[in-house]
């Protein structure tokens, strides 16, 4: 009986642990500003984004802020988007608005031999596939 | 390069001895060889690349160039019609001044 009260404990102790490490496994929520200001410390590392979404004619954009878009407020405040299929598919319900986005964190699109058109900076985020993209109330 | 079909962005990997890159715009769905009148659009590749970008419209050939560190566009096949010279020199203005001639921030002593 002991010896079945053991396995019980060490798998509930192994359960736990499996939870613990998922939990900080889940990335951050950051901004385009805050990837921009440390973008060695992100490249190529899962991240979630909270930014204003800007798609359309050549424009793949994410900035920390409306306010930056409006003030075409550079680099620092943007990260493109390197493929915005699942966006562009519904753009009337992402354009120019908040959304949280999830993705490969990308330090440098040229580093990497990429152009891309539609960029407003060099750092971008490859969207994945399967995340919920959250729509944010508007500010 | 590429297109997301029907999506009005283009993307291309540099391959290696890459000179320079060329896309089109929809006809019909683009304002002719006019690029993104918001960011820095077909003088990316110019500024973030160092390539010329070649650009295709209504069976015209342009490249957006920087020369003496300006960009701009020239055509090599047909021409561009005045509503596209207008809006084109706009563009390229504003890049200009956004993209190549930002102030360096400075610190006081």
């Amino acid at each position: 009986m002991s010896y079945f009260r053991s396995c019980i404990f060490l798998c509930l102790v192994v359960w736990a642990s499996t939870a613990c490490g998922n939990e900080e496994q889940e990335p951050p929520l950051l901004t385009p500003t805050m990837l921009n200001a440390h973008p060695d410390q992100y490249d190529k590392k899962l991240v979630r984004v909270q930014g204003y979404v800007v798609v359309g004619f050549e424009e793949r954009f994410l900035f920390t802020d409306e306010s930056d878009y409006n003030a075409r407020g550079g680099d620092k405040h943007c990260i493109s988007l390197a493929y915005a299929g699942r966006l562009m598919a519904d753009k009337k319900k992402f354009n120019m608005k908040y959304v949280v986005l999830e993705g490969i964190f990308i330090a440098s699109l040229a580093k990497l031999g990429i152009v891309q058109l539609g960029a407003c900076n060099d750092a971008a985020i490859n969207l994945d596939n399967e995340f919920p993209m959250t729509i944010l109330p508007h500010k | 390069m590429t297109a997301e079909a029907q999506r009005n962005t283009a993307t291309a990997t540099r391959l290696p001895g890459t000179q320079a890159v060329i896309h089109g715009h929809i006809d019909g769905h683009s304002d002719g060889v006019v690029s993104d009148r918001n960011g820095e659009g077909d003088s990316q590749a110019v500024d973030k690349n160092n390539l010329p970008n070649g650009v295709v419209s209504l069976g015209r050939v342009g490249v957006n160039e920087l020369v003496n560190g300006v960009p701009q566009l020239r055509m090599l096949s047909g021409s561009m019609t005045a509503h596209e010279v207008q809006a084109t020199q706009q563009n390229l203005n504003r890049v200009l001044q956004d993209n190549f001639l930002q102030p360096q921030a400075t610190t006081s002593p």
